[in-house]
């Protein structure tokens, strides 16, 4: 196959076409309102002019061609310190605009050709791709463990050569080969199994697209790649009905739309087959109502372009034979196949989702800093540089940053890590998936050998003796979504029908890997309700909440019901609990969970005034809290008669965001204890926020066991809960990390829980409904991991 | 010569450099000066021997007390788009990259004015003032150049028919001399937080301006900033003569109505101007005209539009070709939306010319503009250029900038040396008219030099070995 690939010398003319003017240093826009950003990665790092954005590229390019430099070891590392971003091409108007990366990537073909390029850590990438068709030296059959998921659930993915599909789904190496990057595949498929879209896949025989060699300089191996998946392309075509290609990955993306493009015959091979970035494939489907989006978690994110989905596929039109200027005029950017507004379209689609935009975005995107091998060659650099990109992203107040690109995404989450409070970053596919109800087709996962059973474990542990692991599992709510769907048992029926509640609690042990199981629903709102609170619906991803305060005009209302038992939902309950001892009573522990009792009178009486009473009118508090802590005595030795294992006080209301620990002391303390005193089982008190102030207190209350979030410190609550005989739960973040953060990210909290000396590895708080069910087996992962180190 | 690698004292001057800012702001590596080497000007290329980026005044003085004991060449530099090669090092020596100390230190909203470092950029100060409805008079140039190297250059924006020249709009100064102490002049100097005023104290900030780099280092810089009236009225007129359209500026011009009165040429209305020369098609007029004016209320904007028709009757009465038309739409706009990527980035200049572009900028009285354009037209024709000629009126006086900006091909020698030839040849016309160059490149100092009264020349030298007696600023460019 003969191709169009620029040497440096067939550029010689647009080399010369730079003034050195500067304009692409930054992106500068007259508005009105002006506005100005820094655009070029390598310019912000290093400074120097030869650095900066074209201007300084096209330095090395002029220097080399005139022989002035030469192109030894300093400037080849220069010159592969650059992003291939475009960012600077953007703001280029002159008649070389259209090859300004050919420029650049022509000065790096011209090191590989003369043996000085690629950089030393390139060149084990490059070698990957020529060894095994791939830049993660990784074997061919690992190319599908992603779809292993699959393969154990309903819908295994098909392999397109053996039966015939109109979708071929190109993967991609990041997303194949990268742990991280398997999510991308994975929520695809899921959504194209809810969607029932008919695909298939390379499997084992999908090909690296190309695009690193490329961007190294390695033409000859991205020729041979390119040849070869267009020879694919084009059998799949004949044989097997492939119409469209989708990928995910923004670098196949722009490889096969626009590199393979430079191949004479590109057209004919390509006829009949369609390229489409997998965003832009479900906005059609939004576009034609065929893309049912469902509301998520409510949250705020911000969108990242990547520049290969992006500015890269700009279309550049030159006038070739001077009918319109002059020969070789370039006459203006056609930006029709970039993807900048699908995927904000989407964003905007899903219920929930509150897209706000950063200062540079769309064609003026800043880099996230991990592109044109820089994430291999300079890895702190493009963390320093995702680092600048996440911040920019959290000045909008977003709490997730969302793109459409593996390394984006990959490079991206170095970044918020290095900025240490990180935003998370996701796949918009990722969303999708989580906003699409359906069978995504994904299996169970398996659960690794044990020595200690794990009721015994749990139970052990709760006694403060020693065990073989710590127990993993959740001590709060875990109503969630996927739960949901997997076991088939979903919410609002879940709230109510004890075989619901039971089966959908089961499923914890089932798919989560939790190895003890919660009965009493899905919210902490049990003894409020018997107590007369008026409740909002709940909604599959909405559990029920408090709506209207019995006693919010005064306490004359104020009653302890003799029938409180069989009020509410405490008749389900109890068959739930025979249900579920029934079934893994002599496997697993069960606990039962409602809000606490001082939780329940501000609930009773609504959380602000409540708070109020504390300050001003502290007998109406101690009033109110007499009559929920009988209740809470009667419920808790009602719930061990029922069979559970120990029982879970949430006493969200008295954080310490609402109260101060003199205050805690003074209300919450005496009543816990009194509870505490007065019932014949385990106790364990949860509260929600940084509870450093009252791990003491509350570990001086006389519970087994204290429950508390991420943003208290592990360390210091285990010194103290130990030297009281208490032992800790938590405290991976359930918003930040579990909701919104990726699976690496649930992992390494957990390992950091562990290695703080959790006694039970547990989520820090209720599990967020919308929690993808994959973050949420990571504490099993860990620990599991853990203790087999 | 070049620059010693070596300290007096025997450590490498590399290391001391490195020692003063970093690491990683300081080089001598082959490819980092390389880029510094040349400009856009046809000014031949030549390397620095180090480059530095400095972030704070006692780098700077540091680095200049090393070059006046190594007696080591100190250009300084913010983007280097000067059009005049200043910045092109004559000796080697140390480039002094300065676009890092780029921190907007004050923008006093009520005082009208605002106090930068040289790195800062016009998109940067641009971005800043308008959250104040302030503006500043920014030169069709590349936003991404530096404010203050503009100002002391006597560089020319869009509010020169209001405000005067950029050099006009400095209000204090803090510098650090060539020789490494640090001083101030103006208000600045009286109290560190005031910044407002030059006067009435002796000017010495005639010591910094128009010397290119070659007194001291600028650190800060005090400059004027105006409120941006809501009301923009662009007044477009075209001429088939030169000389009709003088008429037009000088009569307008008294009324001070404008912020900007400008006239460009038809081949500098192009987008971009043709290269090599082509001539204009016939019947377009040879020269067309902006004037931009802002107004508060609609009552002044028609006032001003009163004027501005009373001044297109009285000069169509004379006789003369001056018509109401359109101006070319993308040109108009590089031209009155500033800063301007269109002009900034070169399109209008060097589009279709090449990498290289220079011009006889000059300060130039009025009545002479009509026989010097006819002039340079000539030369510019038989150099195979285009006489891409602007016209700008100067605030209350008339005389202004008469500028031909120039693009030519950089592939061969050849092409480099016809323009520099056509534009010496240009500038020596307008010398004999009592034209002044501003930003020269050597050659246009030379030409100066050899016409000076012996008196300037010899105050000018007693003056640089007062401040720079190593002669290590940016030497060589004023050429003494
Ligand atoms: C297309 C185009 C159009 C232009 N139009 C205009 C215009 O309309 N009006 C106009 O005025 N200019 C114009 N210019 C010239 C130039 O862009 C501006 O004057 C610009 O602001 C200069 O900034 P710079 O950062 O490029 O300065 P540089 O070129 O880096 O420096 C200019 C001079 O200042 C000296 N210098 C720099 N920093 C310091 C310092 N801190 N202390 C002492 N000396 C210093 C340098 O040594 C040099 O002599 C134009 C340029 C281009 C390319
Ligand atoms: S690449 Fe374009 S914008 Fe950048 S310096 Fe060259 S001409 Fe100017
Ligand atoms: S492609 Fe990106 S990193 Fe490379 S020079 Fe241009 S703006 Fe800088």
């Amino acid at each position: 196959m003969d191709w169009n690939i620029p040497t440096l010398e067939e550029l010689e003319h647009s080399v010369w076409r730079c003034t050195a003017c500067g304009t692409c240093k930054t992106a500068y826009d007259y508005g009105p309102p002006a506005t100005n950003a820094d655009i070029c990665p390598a310019g912000t790092e290093f400074g120097f002019e030869g650095y900066m954005a074209s201007k300084g590229k096209i330095a090395f390019a002029r220097g080399i061609l005139t022989g002035e430099l030469e192109l030894d070891q300093d400037l080849v590392d220069a010159i592969y310190k650059c992003t291939l971003c475009g960012g600077c091409q953007n703001q280029c108007q002159l008649d070389h605009k259209p090859v300004i990366i050919e420029m650049i990537e022509a000065m790096r073909r011209r090191a590989v050709e003369q043996g000085v390029g690629p950089l030393p850590s390139h060149k084990i990438i490059a070698q990957s791709i020529a060894t095994y068709s791939n830049p993660y030296q990784g074997p061919r059959r690992v190319r599908t463990d992603w779809t292993r998921a699959f393969r154990k659930g309903s819908k295994p993915i098909k392999d397109i050569q053996k039966e015939a599909a109109p979708i071929l789904y190109f993967v991609g190496c990041t997303g194949a080969y990268n742990q991280a990057g398997r999510v991308m595949p994975t929520a695809t498929a899921s959504v194209f199994n809810k969607l029932g879209i008919d695909f298939g896949i390379l499997g084992e025989d999908e090909l690296c697209c190309g695009s690193t060699a490329m961007r190294l300089g390695e033409v000859d191996t991205f020729k041979r790649l390119a040849e070869a998946n267009l020879e694919t392309f084009q059998r799949l075509h004949r044989d097997q009905g492939v119409e469209t290609i989708v990928t995910s990955c923004a670098g196949c993306f722009r490889a096969l739309h626009k590199d393979y493009a430079l191949a004479v015959g590109y057209e004919e091979a390509m006829e009949g087959i369609e390229v489409v970035h997998v965003v832009d494939y479900f906005h059609r489907l939004l576009q034609e109502g065929d893309l049912d989006l469902q509301a998520v978690e409510p949250r705020v994110v911000t969108y990242h372009d990547p520049c290969h989905t992006g500015r890269h596929m700009a279309a550049f039109s030159v006038d070739e034979d001077g009918s319109t200027q002059y020969p070789g005029a370039y006459l203006g950017q056609d930006d029709a196949e970039c993807v900048y507004d699908a995927p904000r379209a989407l964003l905007e689609a899903i219920p929930g989702v509150e897209l706000r935009e950063m200062v540079r975005i769309r064609a003026n995107s800043y880099c996230c800093g991990g592109g044109g091998g820089v994430m291999t060659g300079f890895g702190e650099w493009a963390t320093k540089n995702a680092a600048k990109r996440i911040a920019e992203g959290e000045e909008t107040g977003a709490q997730e940053m969302v793109t459409i690109c593996p390394f984006c995404r990959n490079n991206l989450g170095e970044g918020a890590k290095r900025v240490g409070h990180g935003t998370p970053v996701r796949d918009l596919t990722e969303l999708i998936d989580e906003a699409l109800a359906g069978e995504s087709g994904l299996g169970k996962v398996s659960k690794g050998g044990r020595t200690m059973k794990p009721k015994e474990r749990v139970l052990e542990r709760l006694a403060g003796r020693a065990v073989d692991k710590t127990p993993v599992g959740c001590t709060t709510t875990y109503g969630m979504v996927d739960l949901m769907e997997a076991c088939g048992a979903a919410r609002p029926l879940a709230d109510t029908d004890p075989v619901a509640m039971a089966t959908l609690a089961l499923a914890g042990v089932e798919h989560a890997g939790f190895e003890w199981v919660k009965a009493m629903g899905w919210d902490i709102v049990p003894m409020s309700e018997a107590f007369g609170c008026a409740l909002g619906e709940p909604r599959i991803d909405m559990q029920y909440s408090i709506k209207g305060h019995p006693l919010a005009e005064g306490l004359d209302a104020l009653d302890y019901p003799a029938d409180f038992l069989t009020r509410g939902r405490f008749p389900m309950f109890e068959e739930q609990f025979r249900i579920l001892k029934d079934r893994v009573g002599e496997e697993y522990a069960v606990y039962g969970e409602t809000e606490g009792p001082f939780t329940c009178a501000a609930n009773l009486v609504g959380t602000e005034q409540f708070m109020r009473w504390t300050a001003k009118e502290p007998e109406k508090v101690q009033q109110v809290l007499e009559v929920t802590k009988n209740a809470m005595i009667d419920v808790i030795k009602w719930a061990f008669a029922q069979g559970a294992d120990y029982f879970v006080m949430a006493e969200p209301s008295s954080g310490p965001a609402l109260m101060s620990p003199r205050s805690w002391e003074r209300f919450v303390k005496p009543v816990i204890t009194e509870v505490a005193a007065a019932v014949d089982g385990p106790l364990v008190l949860h509260i929600c926020a940084n509870t450093d102030k009252i791990v003491p207190l509350m570990c001086d209350t006389g519970v087994a066991g204290i429950s508390i979030e991420e943003k208290a410190d592990m360390k210091y609550a285990v010194e103290v809960a130990e030297r009281a005989g208490v032992a800790v739960f938590g405290n991976v973040a359930t918003a930040t990390t579990m909701f919104m953060g990726t699976p690496e990210e649930v992992y390494d909290e957990s390992i950091a829980a562990l290695e703080a000396g959790t006694h039970f590895l547990t989520p820090g708080c209720g599990i967020a409904p919308r929690s993808p069910l994959e973050n949420v087996r990571q504490l099993r992962k860990a620990r599991d991991d853990f203790f087999s180190r | 010569m070049t620059s010693p690698v070596d300290t007096i004292d025997g450590t490498s001057i590399i290391d001391e450099l490195r020692e003063i800012v970093g690491e990683a702001s300081a080089s001598s590596a082959k490819h980092v000066r390389y880029a510094y080497s040349y400009d856009m000007s046809f000014v031949l290329p030549k390397l620095p021997d180090f480059v530095v980026m400095p972030t704070t005044v006692e780098q700077i003085q540091a680095i200049m007390r090393l070059a006046n004991r190594e007696k080591i060449p100190v250009v300084p530099y913010t983007a280097g788009t000067n059009i005049g090669g200043l910045c092109i090092p004559e000796r080697g020596g140390i480039l002094m990259d300065l676009k890092r100390m780029n921190r907007i230190i004050e923008i006093d909203d009520e005082a009208h004015y605002a106090v930068i470092e040289p790195g800062v950029t016009h998109a940067m100060l641009a971005e800043a003032l308008q959250v104040f409805d302030l503006r500043f008079g920014w030169p069709v140039g590349p936003p991404s150049a530096s404010v203050a190297s503009c100002a002391i250059s006597h560089g020319i924006g869009g509010l020169n028919a209001r405000y005067g020249l950029n050099s006009q709009e400095i209000t204090s100064m803090e510098v650090v001399l060539p020789t490494g102490e640090l001083v101030r002049v103006g208000s600045c100097a009286i109290n560190g937080e005031a910044w407002h005023s030059l006067l009435p104290l002796p000017q010495l900030d005639g010591l910094f301006k128009g010397w290119l780099g070659s007194s001291g280092v600028i650190t800060k810089l005090g400059i004027g900033v105006h409120p941006t009236p809501p009301l923009l009225k662009v007044f477009t007129v075209s001429c088939a003569d030169v000389h009709d359209m003088y008429s037009y500026m000088l009569n307008l011009s008294k009324y001070e109505i404008c912020d900007d009165l400008t006239a460009v040429s038809w081949w500098l209305s192009q987008v971009p101007i043709p290269s090599p020369y082509r001539p204009k098609p016939d019947g377009a007029p040879e020269f067309f005209s902006f004037a931009n004016t802002t107004s508060w209320t609609e009552k002044e904007r028609e006032a001003k539009e009163e004027i501005w028709q009373m001044v297109v009757d009285e000069e169509q009465a004379k006789g003369t070709s001056l018509k109401v038309t359109e101006y070319p739409e993308e040109a108009l706009r590089a031209r009155t939306e500033l800063p301007s990527q269109i002009v900034g980035s070169t399109k209008n200049y060097c589009k279709e010319g090449g990498a290289g572009i220079s011009w006889p900028g000059t300060f130039t009285p009025a009545k002479k503009w009509a026989p010097v354009y006819t002039d340079w037209k000539r030369i510019l024709i038989d150099h195979n250029l285009s006489p891409a000629v602007r016209m700008s009126m100067y605030r209350g006086v008339h005389y202004g900038m008469l500028r031909a900006m120039i693009p030519f091909s950089k592939e061969t020698p050849e092409a480099i040396e016809n323009a520099r030839h056509a534009i010496v040849e240009c500038l020596k016309v307008d010398l004999e008219h009592g034209g002044i160059p501003y930003k020269p490149p050597v050659d246009f100092a030379i030409e100066i030099n050899k016409r000076v009264h012996p008196g300037y020349l010899d105050l000018l030298k007693r003056v640089k070995h007062l401040l720079d007696p190593n002669d290590i600023m940016n030497p060589g460019k004023l050429g003494i």
